[in-house]
């Protein structure tokens, strides 16, 4: 799972990311993050909640909404990208 | 920002969007610009999303500054505005994530607002564009607020090298980005070239300085007689990136990449049409920008894009 910030390939040519997690505990903190993010997305696949590919089903769930880093509809990411 | 140094993204499922592909199933939201790469999914072949990630438009070919590296054609052309949604809506349909708008100057374009008003109402995508920010005025930024997600400004150097480079004196500059900012997250762009290769830091600080979200470095590529940025601006960019501490997001156009630069690529498995392509201001899709041959958009975008994978040689 990667996740990052920013709008891609609009320009002229495809666009990368530049960058690195400014220290080890930083990259620990977000790497927790994304495992329970991870662990609620299978726990949906795993109840019938969510389907890879399925139609109608390119939103998230009610209860992945409800994933605590995911509460209140936002997500806490580090300033600096990620890579 | 958040007063702990983080960035606190509000997601909202209208905004949100999922795009299923060989790299994995990507969330991405294009009011914050968040992504969330799935990459242990492995997902069908015939569930993969058909469209690029995102395409970028020349709306039009003309342009009010004259800069020496600029690789636009210079005839006069642009895109038929019903047309261009009518692709918009396609590219929508069959997965893609984003839209830029370019040119040429695309605020001169007839119609530039109304075209990303349409943009955002009736498809998901993320509307961007990249501009001079000259002939933005207050009735323009007032009618993009809400329908376009990201600029990208142009400014290739500071001060007296801005001036000479670009015509225009750099005050204009400072003001016109007032403007910017009340419309939406804003970028700022850097060709590298031996004009501007000094003026990294300058640029850099101004960034920081105007509150922009992120730094797009643009190594010259060769076009319209010129060279490009040769080996040696490229190592000197390359130092750069590599001791100069990060004040900015940064990001680099893929061609510019050199081996020593601590590049992420979210995409290994993309193959080169999955991840964006070109439209110039004739109506003709190419692989990017500088492309010089490509496919011309007859009816269906989707269709000259499968055309052009066949002719690319990519599946």
């Amino acid at each position: 799972m990667k996740v990052w910030m920013g709008y891609g390939s609009e320009h002229s040519a495809n666009l990368v990311m530049i960058g690195h997690f400014a220290d080890a505990a930083t990259a620990k903190a977000v790497a927790a993050t994304i495992e329970r993010i991870e662990r609620y997305v299978r726990d949906e696949i795993n109840a019938g909640r969510m389907e890879l590919g399925r139609e109608g089903g390119y939103r998230f769930t009610d209860q992945l909404w409800s994933c605590p880093d995911l509460v209140d509809n936002s997500v806490k990411l580090p300033a600096q990208p990620i890579g | 920002m958040a007063s702990d140094g983080s960035c606190r993204t509000m997601l909202s499922q209208e905004d949100g969007k999922i795009r299923l592909s060989k790299s994995g199933a990507h969330f991405f939201d294009r009011r914050s610009g968040l992504n969330i790469l799935f990459e242990e999914a492995i997902v069908p072949t015939r569930l993969c999303a058909r469209a690029p990630r995102y395409v970028s438009f020349a709306l039009t070919n003309a342009c009010d500054l004259s800069c020496s590296y600029c690789y636009a054609p210079k005839q006069p052309s642009r895109l038929d505005g019903n047309r261009l949604v009518q692709w918009l809506m396609e590219l929508d349909a069959e997965g893609g994530l984003g839209v830029g708008f370019g040119g040429g100057e695309p605020t001169l374009y007839p119609g530039f607002a109304d075209i990303c008003r349409r943009a955002a109402a009736q498809t998901r995508l993320a509307v961007t564009f990249t501009t001079h920010s000259h002939s933005l005025t207050k009735r323009l930024a007032d009618e993009l607020r809400g329908c376009v997600h990201f600029l990208r400004i142009s400014v290739d150097g500071v001060g007296e090298t801005y001036e000479r480079l670009r015509g225009r004196p750099f005050g204009d500059l400072r003001a016109q980005l007032n403007l910017v900012r009340s419309i939406a997250l804003f970028g700022i762009n850097l060709v590298v070239n031996a004009e501007t290769i000094m003026q990294l830091d300058a640029v850099a600080d101004f960034a920081v300085d105007q509150g922009a979200a992120e730094l797009l470095l643009l190594p010259e590529a060769p076009s319209q007689g010129r060279p490009g940025a040769d080996a040696t601006i490229k190592r000197e960019l390359e130092d750069w990136v590599a001791h100069t501490p990060r004040k900015i997001r940064l990001a680099i156009s893929e061609s510019g990449v050199t081996a020593g630069m601590p590049v992420a690529h979210p995409y290994p498995k993309e193959t080169p049409l999955d991840g964006h392509a070109h439209v110039d201001a004739f109506g003709i899709i190419k692989p990017n920008a500088f492309a010089r041959t490509g496919v011309r958009i007859e009816g269906s975008i989707m269709n000259a894009i499968e055309r052009l994978r066949a002719e690319e040689g990519v599946t």
